[in-house]
C-alpha cells in the first residue's frame, strides 16, 4: 500500500496507487520514475547546486502536516512566482494545451497559477521541481531575449511554437546532451494533470461520475458495451 | 466511568479487558468483548476520529493542495483517511539493518488502517492452513479452515462483503445468503475478462467489504467517492464505523485515544496485570490495570510492545519462550504493470466509477499445477486490476500526458480525449515463504520521543519470491499481447528482484507472533492466548502462521472474533 515513493504521481496514475493500498506498483513507480522521467532527481540535484538559476529556498516553510482538514482544503504555503514567471509559463502552458474549440486554454482555467502553487510548495518533489521549471523558464527568457523584441507572451504564436519544439528536442536529446532535457518533462506532468483536474477538463475528456446513484451500479451502458464487444470481435475474442 | 466509549481517565478502575488498538483485531475484540458484558478499555496512539463528519465525500483533487498529490505529509494523497501516519511519523522512528529494505505504514487514529485499506476481502483457503503440508517449507497452522468456516460467515455477514462464490481451487465458499451481490463488471474489465478466458485464466467478481445492499443499519454504497478517504455513510467497512459504534452501545467500552502503550505488566504470579502507556499529549506515563490483556496493535507494533516487556522472568521480552516474537515476519508480495489498450481507445462514456474498487479480478489459478510441482515457486498469487474512468481525474493524467507521445496543441488534447480510460494496470499480490531473513527485533540504540526502544526491520527476498514475480509479468504479457495492447510499464528485465515490491510495502505485514501446536515453535496457540502468560491474547496480523495471498484483513477479523469468544468462554470458566 499501497503504495509509496518518491512520487506516485509522477510515476504512475492514480489507480495503482489506490490499488496500492491494496493495489500498488510502488517499486514499479520508483523504476519508471528513472524510465520515463530521465533521471530527473539527479538533474535536479546538479541544478540544485546551480548559482545560475533564481533559487530562494522555501525548504524552511511548512506543507499542510499529517492531519490537514479535508473537508476545508487549503494550501498553506505563498506561491513565490514573479508576474513576468508567471506570464512564461502561462504562455508556454498555452502552447501545450490551446483553446481548440472544444476546451479552453490552460491559461483560462488557471493551470500556470497551479504551477505556480505546484513549484512553491516546501515537500522534496515539488521542491527539485522547483529547480528544474525555473532554471527552463530563465532559459526560455533568455532565448527570448536573443531572438525577440517581444516578452515570449507577447511574442507571435508562431515565435513561442517554435521555441518549445526547441525544448522538445532538448528533452529528445536527453540528459546528457542538453541541460533543458528535464524541463519539459516535468512541465507537461505538471500542467496536464492540473489540466484534466479541472471541471472543464474533467469535461474535456468526458468523464462522468462523482454523482451519487440509487439503487444497483448499473455497469456500461448498451452503447458501451457495444463498443467492447465490437473490440473484441476485431481480436477474434467475444465476452 | 465516565461517559461510555470516551476518553474517561479513571487509572484506579480494573478493567475485564485492555485491548491495545482498535483497528481490524482491536474493534472486533471490543465488540465481541462488550457485548458479552465484558467491561472492556481500548487504548489507541492516535487521536479519535468520526469517519461520518470527516470523511471528504465528493470533494474533488482541484481542490486540494497539489491537486491531491502524494506528500511526505499524506503519502497516498491529500484525501486518504489515514491521519497523522504514512511511512514515517515524526518522533516515531525505526529502522532498517544494513542491506534490507523495508518500509512499515502506519496510522495515528481510532480504527487504525480500516479507515483507509482496500476493502479486498478473501476467504483462506484449506490448503492455506497447511502450506508445510503442502510444499514442505515454512509451517502448518494449528487450526485448519473448518475451525473457521462459521466464524468467517458471522464475519462477513456483520461487516457485508460483495462477491461471489466460484469452483476454483483452494477458494473457499461462503455459506448461501452471506455474500452480498458483486456489482456490475465495468467494460474494460469484460474486455480483461475476454482475454483472460481466451487464456484459460479465470476473472471473476472480486470480494470487497463494501455494501452493495443496506447491511445492519447502514445504507448501500452510492457508487461515487473512493474508499480509501473513508465513507461517511459508512457503507464500507472501517473500524469507525462498523465496530466500535455497537461496542460502545453497550455501555461496556471505554475508548481511550493518545494512548501509546508500550509494555504488559505482570502480578507477582507471573500474569498480565494491565499495561503502561505514555499520553501523547501530556507525556505522562500510566499504568492501566485489567484482568486479561489483547494486544492488536499491528503485528509489528505488538511485537514490539512483547519485546520490550522485559522482566527477570522473561529477560528476552513477553511471550517469548519460544523465541519467535518478531520473527516470521511476512508481507504480500506486489508487482506491477500498466499497459494500454487501443481497442478501448474512444468508448462511450458511462459513470464507470462504481465501488471505487475492481469489480473483478484474477484469482490464483495454478494451485493444482503448483501442488503437483509443475511450478518453479512454491505460493501463489492473484491479481487486481483497475483502470479505465474508475477515478476521477488526478494527477495522474499528466502521467497519461506522458504516455500519448511528444504532440503538444490541439494534437495533445485529441490524444487525451481518445486515449482517456484505455489504461489499465495489474498488480500481483502473493505469498511469500517465511524466512529467518526476514524479522523485526529491537533497535539496540534507537528510541522513540518517549525513550522507547525502537523496532529495526531485517528483510529480504528469496528466488520463491522472484520466481513466483517473472511469472506474473510473463503472464502480463502474454494477456495484454492477446488483447492487442501493450505495456507501457513493467519491471526491468535486468532488475534483480523482478519488479518487488519493498517488504512491508503492500502493507500486508503478519506472522511477528504466530500461533502453533506447540510452546516450543509459536508465540500463541490456535486461540491466538499467549503460551508463557494465559490471559495475554494476540488478536492482530501477528499471529498468522502464513501469509496467503488473499489479503490478511478479513482473517484478521475473523480469527479476532475466534479468539475473543475464546478468551469469554475463558472467564466464564474462570480459568483466568
Amino acid at each position: 500500500m499501497s503504495h509509496f515513493k518518491l512520487n506516485l504521481d509522477l510515476a504512475m496514475p492514480r489507480y495503482p496507487v489506490r490499488a496500492a493500498r491494496d493495489v500498488s506498483l510502488l517499486t514499479l513507480d520508483r523504476r519508471t520514475t528513472l524510465k520515463w522521467f530521465g533521471a530527473a532527481m539527479l538533474a535536479a540535484k546538479v541544478e540544485l547546486a546551480s548559482p545560475a538559476s533564481k533559487l530562494v529556498s522555501i525548504s524552511a516553510r511548512q506543507g499542510y502536516g499529517g492531519d490537514p482538514d479535508l473537508q476545508h482544503p487549503s494550501v498553506p504555503w505563498p506561491r513565490t512566482l514573479s508576474k513576468e514567471q508567471l506570464l512564461i509559463v502561462a504562455g508556454l502552458c498555452d502552447v501545450l494545451l490551446p483553446d481548440d474549440g472544444r476546451s479552453p486554454a490552460a491559461s483560462a482555467v488557471g493551470v500556470h497559477e497551479f504551477v505556480d502553487e505546484w513549484v512553491s510548495a516546501p515537500y522534496q518533489e515539488q521542491q527539485q521541481d522547483r529547480a528544474i521549471i525555473l532554471r527552463g523558464i530563465d532559459w526560455v527568457e533568455r532565448q527570448t531575449a536573443l531572438r525577440s523584441s517581444q516578452p515570449f507572451h507577447r511574442a507571435p504564436r508562431e515565435f513561442q511554437v517554435e521555441l518549445f519544439d526547441r525544448l522538445i528536442e532538448q528533452q529528445k536529446a536527453g540528459e546528457s546532451k542538453s541541460e533543458m532535457a528535464t524541463f519539459l518533462p516535468r512541465l507537461r506532468y505538471i500542467a496536464i494533470g492540473a489540466y484534466y483536474t479541472t471541471e472543464a477538463g474533467i469535461a474535456d475528456l468526458g468523464h462522468i461520475g462523482n454523482q451519487p446513484m440509487a439503487g444497483d451500479y448499473p455497469g456500461p451502458t448498451p452503447q458501451a458495451l457495444e463498443h467492447v464487444q465490437q473490440a473484441l470481435r476485431r481480436l477474434g475474442l467475444s465476452l | 466511568m465516565n461517559e461510555p466509549g470516551r476518553n474517561a481517565r479513571s487509572t484506579a478502575d480494573v478493567f475485564d479487558v485492555a485491548v491495545v488498538g482498535s483497528g481490524a483485531g482491536g474493534g472486533m475484540a471490543a465488540y465481541v468483548l462488550t457485548r458479552a458484558g465484558m467491561r472492556v478499555l481500548v487504548l489507541e496512539a492516535g487521536r479519535d476520529y468520526d469517519p461520518v463528519k470527516e470523511t471528504p465525500m465528493f470533494t474533488t483533487a482541484r481542490s486540494a493542495p497539489l491537486r491531491g498529490s502524494s506528500t511526505s505529509d499524506k503519502p497516498f494523497g491529500y484525501f486518504d483517511a489515514t491521519v497523522n501516519g504514512g511511512w514515517e511519523i515524526p518522533g516515531e522512528p525505526y529502522t532498517v539493518a544494513e542491506g534490507s529494505k523495508f518500509q512499515w505504514w502506519r496510522a495515528r487514529m481510532l480504527g487504525g488502517r480500516t479507515n483507509h485499506w482496500g476493502r479486498f476481502s478473501f476467504r483462506f483457503g484449506a490448503d492455506d492452513f497447511r502450506p508445510y503440508s503442502r510444499d514442505g517449507m515454512g509451517v502448518d497452522w494449528p487450526i485448519g479452515y473448518d475451525d473457521v468456516a462459521a466464524y468467517y460467515d458471522k464475519v462477513e455477514s456483520l461487516i457485508g462483503v460483495f462477491g461471489s462464490n466460484e469452483p476454483i481451487a483452494n477458494q473457499s465458499a461462503s455459506s448461501p445468503g452471506v455474500l452480498l451481490p458483486p456489482p456490475a463488471p465495468r467494460a474494460y474489465e469484460l474486455f480483461v475478462k475476454a482475454g483472460c478466458t481466451s487464456l484459460g485464466i479465470p476473472c471473476v467478481p472480486m470480494h470487497a467489504a463494501v455494501l452493495t445492499r443496506p447491511l445492519n443499519n447502514r445504507p448501500a454504497c452510492f457508487y461515487a467517492t473512493g474508499c480509501e478517504r473513508g465513507c461517511a455513510i459508512g457503507a464500507n467497512f472501517q473500524s469507525t464505523t462498523v465496530l466500535l459504534p455497537p461496542a460502545r452501545a453497550t455501555g461496556k467500552l471505554t475508548i481511550r485515544t493518545h494512548a501509546m502503550v508500550y509494555e504488559v505488566t505482570l502480578d507477582p504470579s507471573g500474569r498480565a496485570s494491565g499495561v503502561r502507556y505514555v499520553d501523547t499529549v501530556t507525556g505522562k506515563h500510566e499504568h492501566v490495570r485489567a484482568r486479561a490483556v489483547v494486544l492488536a496493535a499491528s503485528a509489528c507494533e505488538s511485537a514490539r510492545i512483547l519485546l520490550n516487556s522485559t522482566s527477570a522472568t522473561f529477560p528476552q521480552g513477553l511471550a517469548n519462550s519460544s523465541g519467535q516474537v518478531g520473527r516470521n515476519l511476512t508481507d504480500s508480495t506486489g508487482v506491477g504493470v500498466l499497459a494500454q489498450f487501443p481497442a478501448l481507445e474512444g468508448r462511450p462514456a458511462y459513470n464507470e466509477e462504481g465501488t471505487s474498487l475492481p469489480h473483478l479480478y484474477i484469482p490464483w489459478w495454478l494451485h493444482e499445477q503448483q501442488k503437483a510441482g509443475k511450478l518453479d515457486f512454491p505460493r501463489g498469487y492473484h491479481i487486481e486490476f483497475d483502470g479505465g474512468r474508475t477515478h476521477q481525474p488526478e494527477m495522474f493524467m499528466g502521467v497519461f500526458g506522458s504516455l500519448v507521445g511528444d504532440v503538444h496543441g490541439a494534437a495533445l488534447k485529441e490524444r487525451m480525449r481518445a486515449t482517456y480510460g484505455s489504461f489499465v494496470s495489474f498488480a500481483a499480490r502473493g505469498e511469500m515463504v517465511p524466512s529467518a531473513d526476514c524479522y523485526c527485533d529491537i533497535d539496540p540504540q534507537v528510541k522513540d520521543r518517549w525513550g522507547i526502544p525502537v523496532l529495526r526491520f531485517h528483510w529480504k527476498w528469496s528466488d520463491h519470491e522472484r520466481r513466483q514475480a517473472r511469472h506474473f509479468t510473463a503472464t502480463m504479457r502474454k494477456l495484454v499481447d492477446r488483447l492487442g495492447g501493450k505495456i507501457v510499464a513493467a519491471p526491468a528485465d535486468d532488475d534483480p528482484d523482478a519488479g518487488l515490491s519493498m517488504g512491508g510495502e503492500i502493507i500486508h505485514e503478519v506472522g511477528t507472533t504466530r500461533m502453533g501446536a506447540k510452546p516450543r515453535d509459536s508465540v500463541v496457540n490456535g486461540f491466538g492466548q499467549s503460551w508463557d502468560v494465559p490471559n495475554l491474547y494476540v488478536m492482530d496480523g501477528g499471529v498468522f502462521a502464513s501469509n496467503p495471498d488473499k489479503n490478511a484483513t478479513l482473517t484478521i477479523l475473523t480469527l479476532a472474533w475466534r479468539s475473543a469468544d475464546h478468551l469469554v468462554d475463558q472467564f466464564k470458566r474462570k480459568a483466568l
